[in-house]
Parts: C-alpha cells; structure tokens; sequence
C-alpha cells in the first residue's frame, strides 16, 4: 500500500476541488437548455418513482424506448434514485453524471497509483483529468458513459491491488463486481469491458499466481452477474433496434460502396458485402485517432470550422508525445505501458462499429486513458525541467502553466459563452420556453398543436417534445401514461389537449380556439395573413427566430 | 533462396503489379491533358502551340515541366498511346523500388530489412496506383529518396544531388518547401558525419536553389496568386478569420471583456490550425486503412499500405524509439510539413513522399516480429491486396466521376462526326472533358493552338469543330442549311426540350450504368 505523504494529498485535494468547481459552477445554468435526452430520461426517471413504469406504461423496463433511441437504463434508475432524495429540479438530470464525473478523478489517481507507482504521475493523470474538456463537457451533460468509465477504473484498480497481494480476495469480488456494473451502465461498456478484462489478464497473466481453482468461484460470480444483462440483450427487441440503427452499415457513404460491390455473383457479391464492411469500418476506427478530431474539433462545440475544440487540450499534444517516447524508452515498455496502449486501441471500437464519423460519446474512455498518458508526459517533463538551472526552471514552468491557463481558459470561454449560440439548436432550444408558454395559455385553448420541425440553417424535427412538455407542465406521470396516445395526422402524438404533429396550414388555419406552435419551415411568416395572431416569439439563443405561436 | 534471389523475386513482383490490367486506372483529365501535352511536346510544342515552354497549365493550378516531358519521352518512344502515357510512369515506379533497395542497404545490414523495406514499397497499393498513370508524385517521390541515398553515401557526388534537387525542383512546387529542410536535417542530423563544409555547402546549395525557384515564379504573371490558392491556402481561406471574428463577437455580446477575446481567439489559430492539418495529414487512416477519401490515387478501400501492415509499422516505431534511433520517425513530420500550408485539404501528392520512409518504418517493425506472426501478417497482406487488385469492378463504379472509361466512346464518336459538322458537347458530361477528346481521339493538336504565354487555370473550349457548351451558352433551333450535333448532359437536355421537335437519338451510360450523354442528331445549335 502507498502512503500519500500530507503535501501530495493536499496537492490532490486541490485537484479535485479544481474538478468539483468546473463541473459544478453554474451546472443549472450551463448547457442552458435540457437536451432531449435529459428531459426524456428526467421524465421517465420521474414516472418510475412514481408508478415503477415509465411514460409508455413498462413496467421497470430494462430498455427504455424514449424516443424510438431504446436507451439503456442505468442513467434513468439511477435518476429515479436522485428523484426520491432531492425532489424534482431541471438539475437533477445532471446529478448522476456530474456525480461519476468527479468520481472519475480520484478513479483515475488510483488506477494511475496502481500502475504506475508513481504518485507524481497520478497527480499529473487526475489534474488533466480534472481540467479536460472531454471530461468536464461530458460531466454535465447527463452523460451515463462516466458511470462505466469510473466502474471500469475502479474495477481495473482493485484487480491491481489484488495482484500485488494476492491473500486479500475482497479485491478480486470487488473487481468483479464492479467491472460487471460498469457493463450495465452503457450499450458499448458492454462489449469493451470484457474486452478489456480479457486484455489485463493476458498481460498481467505471470502475476495471477494462484490456480485455477482459487479463480474459477469470481470467474462464475462474474458470470452470473451478467446473465441478466445477456437476456437483456438478447431478448429485449428494444436493444436489438437500438444496435441495428446505430449500427455502421447506416452509414450513407458505405452504403453507396455496398452498391458498388454488387455483382451478378452471389458468393463474390457476399464476399464484397462483408470486406466493404470491414474496409469502411476499420477506416472509421482509425479516423478516431485523427490529431484534428482530438485537439481541435472533436467535441464540436461552434460551427466555426478549426476555432472549435476538441476532447483534449491542444497542450495535451506534446505531452502525449513526450508521454509515448517515455513509456517506450524509459519504462522499458512494460506491463503498464502495454495495458495502457491497449486499452486506448479497444476503446475505439464502439466507434468504429458506429454509423457516426466521429462519436465522441462512445469512446470518452479513450480520452479518460489519453488523460492518464498526457500525466506519464507531464511527469516525464517535469523530470526533465527538474535538471535545468532554477532560472530556465521557473521561466519553463511560468510558460507552460501560462499556455496551459491560457489552454484551458478557451475551452471555458467556448464552453459557456460560443457553445449556447452556436449550437443551442441541438440542445432542442427553445422548447423549455415553448413548453412553459403552452402551459401558461393551457387554460385559454379548448386544443395546442406544436410541430417541432425546426432549425437554423435547415428543418429538422425535434424530437421528445411531448416529454418537454409533460415535464414543464408537471403532468402527473400515471396521467400522462393514460393519455398518451398516436394520433391520426402525420407525426402526431396526443395527450391532454396537446397534439404533436406536422402543421398543414392550408386547413389547420381554420381551427378555432386553438393555439398552434410552429417554426417559420412550416409555416412561413408571409402565409400568416392577420399577423396580429402572432402571439409569441421564441428564438434561439442567438437570437434567430425559432417558433411563433399563432392564436386562432 | 539466396538473397539476389529474394530481391529479384520482390522486383518482379513489383513489375507485375505496375503491368497487371494495364488500362487500370483510367485516366483523371489532369493525366489525359498531361499524356496529351506529352505527345505535342514530343512533336515540339505543348497543348496550346507553344514550343518547349517551362510552365504548363492544369485545371487547378500552374504545371511544373518535368513529368510533362518524361510523358514527352514516352510519346517518342510509342507515339500516341497508352504505353507512351503509362511506360515512363511505370519505370519511375520501379526504379523508385530498386532505390528502396539501395537505401535499404544503408540503413540495415539486416537482409530480410532489405527484402521487406523494398517488399512493403513494392506492394504500396498507392505507390502501384501513381506508377500507372502520369503524375508528378510518383516522380518526386522516387528523387527524393535518390537524394536522400546520395546525401548518406559515404562519398558524396556532389553534381548528382545538385542535379537531383533541380529535377526536384522542376518536378512539384511542394518540394520547393521540402527540399531545403530535407538536406539540412540529413546532412545536421541524420547523417552528422560531414565535415561542416560539407554539410553547409549542400544546405546553401538547396536553400539557393529552392529561393530561386519562388522568386523566378513570383514572377510570374499569377504566380503569387497560385502560391496563395494552391499552396498557402491556410492563408487564404476564410473559414478560420471569419470564425475568431463571430467567437469575438459572441463573447462581447455576453459581456466578455474585448481584451479577453483578443488574447484567447486570435491569429494563433492559423497556427493551431496549420499544426494539427499537418499531423492529420499523417495520422494512422491515411497510411493504414483510407489514403484519399476521394480515392483518387489509391484503391477506395486501401490506404498506402495493407491494413495489417499497421501492426510491424508500431513495432516498427517502437523499436526505432527504443534503440534511440529515431532520427528516421522524423521524416514523413518533416516532408508532410508544407501540408500544413494546405488547409483545409489533404495532400496526397506530399503525403506520398513519405511512402519510402514508412515502408522502412514498417520493415523494421517485421524484423522484430516472430516467424509464426509474420506469416499471418503476410498471407493477410496478400489476400487484400488480391481482393482489391481482382475485383475492380467496386473501384472503377466509386471513381466514376474523376475516371471516367466510360468517356472513350462517346468523345471518340463526337470526333468521328466532326468530319461531317459542328459538333456540340456539354461541359459538365465529365470534368475538363477537352483533356478526354484530345487525349482519346486523334485529334489535330493543332486545332486548339492558343496565343496564351501563361495559361493558369485555362479551360479550352473551342476544338475546330468541337465546341464545348456552357452553362452560361443559349440555345436555339437550328436554320437551314446548319448541321450541328449535340452530345448533351442532363444539365442540358432540360434547357433544350423548349426547343423543337428535338429528338434524343442515342444515350451513353456511365460506369454505374447511369445515362450520362444523350445525344441529339439534329436541331440544336448555340447563339
């Protein structure tokens, strides 16, 4: 065992205090809206504290359907959870995953303990962990891919400890236990866990000393754990749906290849199919690795091309570097140095198998990992900076910690100031207010129509409109489970006097008392012809026209 | 088998795959135009009448000489055909195999080192892809390894890397930005064991030659505007200045300081930019699993080496780290830096530079594997080479577009019934269709002389009696007496049904079985 001596432990302290603070500043407040997923799953989190079934009327679901995106249940549950103790906010969406967020810090300080043996570099692992943007965006956006990360650390970091004293068997449970955990908490945890259990234990395979006895009872505990999780998949159609549309053959490119490769053989024709397939996705999985993507774009956060960001830091860049050269020459490239590239190398399967180009949500464990590495790089550094005369010393250190501040202070600038203007779109702003608007005219309409096509640039459909507005109306769940029901007209869903569905204004003008919600892609401004009808604007949040709502 | 055995073995294979289908690819109209410059220039003029001119036109940018006079050599030898526009290409190619070779035998003593490194260059699905059809990389590609072969002989012949840099020089302008840090970083540090004059003679020489080709170019009637467009577009494009401004802008509209937005979002963002262009220009996908997205120089599912091939380029790498011999790791950085200048778009003809040096990379990363594991990887190797190279059919369908065979007919029938009248043909049927006439027909050079000393960009639309329609041309019916014939695109076929009694004869499909030309007998004339 490692005993932090005061200084380090108060060094890490810091850390995470740094970590809590940029992952809780403002949380209710930033991103500004609920996202679809957050509302839906909120709502659903909240009609299974009350009535065990969610918005549909499944009863304790394994897979929520939400929004025809089959979601996996732990984020839900664990929401419901937080419902029960704190009542209902707008932030209690956020709780679970700003909780695992700041969990993943002191994770990644033992697991990079554990490792390595070095408490500097656990130190240097968990600050940029604590500061990266990956972290930090995916930390407050009700994100459930932080659970498993923080499971898998974990787990990860007892089977470690367990090596080192191999009598202590609770290390080994606790492994299993966790590890089995983490595959419940996300669709790709699932298959890159085992994976990555599978990869630890043939690396560290010299180290597991004991026999095949000692290992088979955790083995099969393991086992049991995930039957359940195994029916779930193999069963639930909800899953099977969820797999085959996110799945890469979606993809418009590879299927205009899979066009290609036909031919009037049948075998050759098959042949093609399977190695079009393999070719597009091995591409994409590599793609994942694109220094653009990493450092500049990744996270997508503005539309303005290379003035973006990207899941790491671009300061990250010449320390993962210097980090590859320590871990091959220094290290001797050993066991850790193996388990760490390894993992980074599985962690970019779920998104070589997506239909997605780049999805960062499904490989933050592979930034979690590049965080642990930027450490090994910063702590190589420092080594190095360490040797220097005091006066190249402090002026090192001042430049970097000033290009790091400077890094970083971007990032935020982005985050909470460009981010909400740039993409408030994809956060489905502003259905809040739209929502609210129509519960505060509820009483003035004998019917409201909303028709969620909206956008920018081009129409989209927003989707969970019904969950926005049964979660801002604080619709009783049972009643809403009741209500719900499809409607006639293209796109409709119905409950209460809330119909959603697509406005044709040629006939929906005539309704009376009504008060119909729309976007300018469906109803243009000009056929509205008593513009005094218009009775509500709602806009974006830079300002651009969203919906109006028009009184008939 | 011997060693010269192996090596021979490797070399004919590498001949074979540079032969194998060898109307594979079909030609882009940038390699017809440079095929056909090479046929006038073997008769002593270039496309547009001028005799032996140093500064050729292209649709995308100036033409530097030297690979339009290597097709010029081959039009000597073979006339107007497809042996004169690939033959010299696919020599380039192999000596660049052979090269590989003897720089091999520099780098390792190793024998299997020499028989993998020149095995991976000989089997490079992109290197195969460029030696079979005229370009500019596959040349400066196989210079540049020749210089860098000369620059680590232990006795240096001086007049042959001077000659080498001016070819270089001749061949593409980016490596004008290569060549200089090229030679310094060989001679400073890879090699390092030079006498100083030696080292400082050589770096001047190429800094001098290097400095004179810009300055000679910006003379230039538009050549500072084809260095900003094609070279220094990182500059020039608007993306990145328009976005630090709307960032600006946001940030004072919620209240953030003008100074705060000025010191976070500001011009280091060209730098950030150029930097991670640069890297990505070299990342894992481009050399392992997808060269060009566009597949335009490689197969659409390759990168520049087999997919397995991946796994001894790490070993490779790790290796090179661990004996702190890394100096090589350096040199696909250091020739894909002016990449860095090129932003938004990849640059396959300087990332193909580094093919050699990866190729080493990757043999050195066989070396350390066991026998069992090579194997797999080999046999691997070889099945998706022979997937790619037997089923074409994928590959001829995804480059339908910028390769199109199936322009053959319908340029050479335009041609036949020039005999007879006007013919018309639109100009979007294929991209720079007038390379695919001149290049496909035995059209009269002649025809389409121009008074042009400096052609940048130059469309030629007018070819005796082949004229190439616009969309900006107006339509009309045709008098008495006016016998035009009209190979129309889609674009086209809209504009003339108003007219009448117009009457599609025949249609032509394109690879992907698509109608791509209809023609018109009668009727159709331009204003």
């Amino acid at each position: 065992m490692y005993k932090l001596k005061n200084s380090k432990l108060l060094i890490f302290i810091i850390i995470l205090l740094i970590g809590i603070f940029f992952r809780l500043w403002k949380l209710p407040q930033y991103p500004v809206h609920l996202s679809h997923d957050e509302v839906s799953q909120a709502y659903d989190a909240i009609s299974i504290a009350q009535t065990g079934r969610d918005i549909y009327g499944n009863f304790l679901p394994t897979i929520f359907p939400s929004v025809n995106d089959f979601k996996s249940p732990f984020y839900t549950y664990a929401t419901s959870l937080v419902y029960f103790i704190i009542g209902n906010h707008e932030w209690m969406i956020r709780v679970v995953g700003v909780f695992f967020g700041i969990c993943i810090i002191p994770a990644v300080f033992w697991f990079t303990l554990k490792l390595t043996k070095q408490v500097n570099i656990a130190l240097f692992a968990s600050l940029f962990t604590a500061i990266s943007p990956s972290e930090i965006f995916f930390s407050r956006k009700s994100f459930e891919n932080g659970a498993g990360i923080f499971f898998l650390l974990v787990s990860l970091s007892c089977l470690l400890t367990y090596l080192e004293k191999q009598k202590q068997q609770r290390w080994l449970y606790s492994a299993v236990f966790l590890s089995a955990l983490g595959m419940y908490t996300y669709f790709s945890h699932a298959v890159i866990i085992p994976l990555m259990l599978a990869i630890f234990i043939l690396i560290f395979r010299k180290s597991f000393t004991q026999g095949f006895k000692k290992y088979f009872p955790p083995f099969l505990l393991w086992i049991l754990l995930l039957i359940p999780l195994i029916i779930i998949i193999m069963t639930n159609p909800g899953s099977r749906y969820r797999s085959q549309t996110v799945f890469i053959v979606q993809d418009s490119t590879l299927e205009r290849q899979l066009n290609y490769a036909e031919s009037e053989n049948s075998l050759i024709s098959q042949l093609l199919h399977f190695k079009t397939i393999g070719d597009f996705s091995f591409n994409r999985y590599l793609q994942q690795f694109d220094p653009v993507y990493l450092f500049g774009n990744g996270l997508d956060l503005t539309n303005q091309g290379p003035v973006n960001m990207g899941p790491l830091l671009l300061f990250q860049l010449p320390l993962l570097l210097i980090a590859a050269f320590y871990l091959i020459q220094r290290a001797g490239f050993t066991n850790f140095s193996k388990l760490l590239i390894f993992l980074v190398a599985l962690g970019g399967l779920p998104s070589g198998l997506t239909f997605e180009p780049h999805s960062p949500h499904r490989i933050v464990i592979v930034f979690t990992l590049l965080n642990i590495i930027t450490g090994i790089g910063a702590f190589s550094l420092w080594q190095k900076i360490n040797n220097l005369k005091v006066i190249h010393k402090i002026i090192l250190i001042f430049t970097l910690m000033v290009l790091l501040i400077l890094n970083l202070v971007y990032f935020l600038h982005i985050y909470f100031v460009n981010y909400p203007y740039e993409k408030s779109q994809y956060i489905h702003y502003p259905f809040k207010q739209v929502a609210r608007f129509a519960w505060s005219e509820y009483d003035n309409f004998e019917q409201i129509i909303f028709d969620p096509l909206f956008g920018e640039l081009a129409p989209v459909i927003g989707t969970a409109a019904h969950y926005y507005l049964a979660y801002y109306g604080q619709y009783p769940s049972l009643k809403f489970q009741e209500e719900y029901h499809l409607g006639t007209k293209p796109r409709e869903v119905i409950f209460d006097k809330f119909s959603i569905r697509q406005v044709y204004w040629p006939s929906d003008k005539n309704f009376k008392n009504t008060l119909i919600i729309v976007s300018p892609w469906s109803v243009p401004e000009a056929d509205i012809e008593d513009k005094s009808k218009i009775i509500k604007r709602f806009n974006f949040y830079d300002g651009k026209l969203a919906f109006y709502a028009i009184k008939l | 088998m011997t060693l010269h055995k192996q090596i021979f073995a490797v070399v004919l294979l590498a001949l074979f795959l540079r032969v194998l289908d060898f109307s594979f690819p079909a030609f882009t109209a940038e390699e017809a135009s440079i095929a056909f410059r090479g046929y006038t220039l073997s008769k002593g003029v270039d496309e547009l009448g001028r005799s032996f001119p140093y500064l050729f036109n292209s649709q995308i940018d100036y033409r530097l000489p030297l690979t339009s006079y290597i097709s010029a050599l081959g039009a000597v030898f073979f006339g107007k055909s497809e042996m004169a526009a690939r033959i010299p290409f696919i020599i380039i190619g192999f000596v660049l195999v052979l090269l590989t070779y003897k720089v091999s035998t520099q780098l390792s003593k190793e024998k299997s080192f020499h028989i993998f490194s020149t095995f991976i260059v000989a089997i490079s699905p992109v290197l195969i892809f460029v030696s079979k059809v005229p370009n500019e990389p596959i040349v400066a590609t196989t210079l540049l390894l020749w210089l860098f072969y000369l620059l680590n002989k232990n006795k240096l012949n001086s007049i042959l890397i001077f000659l080498i840099i001016i070819l270089l020089i001749l061949t593409s302008k980016s490596s004008w930005f290569i060549v200089t840090p090229f030679v310094i970083y060989t001679v400073f540090i890879y090699r390092n064991t030079l006498n100083l004059r030696d080292k400082l003679k050589l770096s001047l020489i190429s800094l001098t030659f290097a400095s004179l080709a810009f300055v000679l170019f910006l003379q230039v009637p538009q050549g500072a505007r084809s260095l900003s467009e094609n070279n220094f577009s990182l500059f020039s494009d608007i993306t990145i200045k328009n976005g630090i401004n709307r960032i600006r802008g946001q940030g004072r509209e919620s209240g953030w300081p003008p100074i705060l937005g000025k010191i976070l979002v500001n011009k280091s963002h060209f730098f950030a930019a150029g930097s991670l262009h640069w890297l990505s220009n070299i990342q894992p996908a481009v050399f392992f699993s997808q060269f060009d997205e566009n597949a335009n120089l490689s197969f659409v599912s390759m990168g520049a080496f087999p997919k397995t091939t991946i796994i001894p380029a790490i070993i490779g790498i790790l290796f090179l780290i661990r004996i702190r011999s890394s100096k090589l790791l350096l040199y696909p950085f250091l020739i894909v830096l002016p990449s860095a200048l090129i932003y938004p778009k990849f640059s396959p003809e300087v990332v193909i530079l580094t093919l050699p040096f990866v190729a080493y990379i990757v043999a050195f990363g066989f070396l350390q594997m066991n026998g069992i594991f090579r194997s797999l990887i080999l046999t691997l190797l070889m099945l998706e080479l022979f997937s790619n190279f037997l089923f074409l059919s994928p590959q001829v369908k995804f480059t339908n577009d910028f390769r199109p065979e199936w322009i053959k007919p319908i340029v050479q029938e335009a041609f036949n019934l020039s005999d007879t009248g006007q013919v018309l043909i639109s100009d979007d049927i294929a991209q720079d269709i007038t390379s695919f006439i001149e290049w496909y027909t035995p059209f009269n050079p002649e025809d389409a002389f121009l008074d042009i000393p400096y052609p940048y960009k130059f469309r030629q639309t007018n070819l005796g009696k082949i004229k190439l329609v616009g969309a900006s041309d107006n339509f009309r019916s045709c008098g008495l007496g006016e016998n035009t014939k009209f190979f129309s695109s889609k674009r086209d076929l809209n504009r003339v049904k108003t007219l009448n009694s117009i009457q599609v004869t025949s249609t032509y499909l394109n690879s992907r079985e698509e109608v791509v030309a209809y023609f018109i007998e009668r009727g159709v004339c331009i204003n």
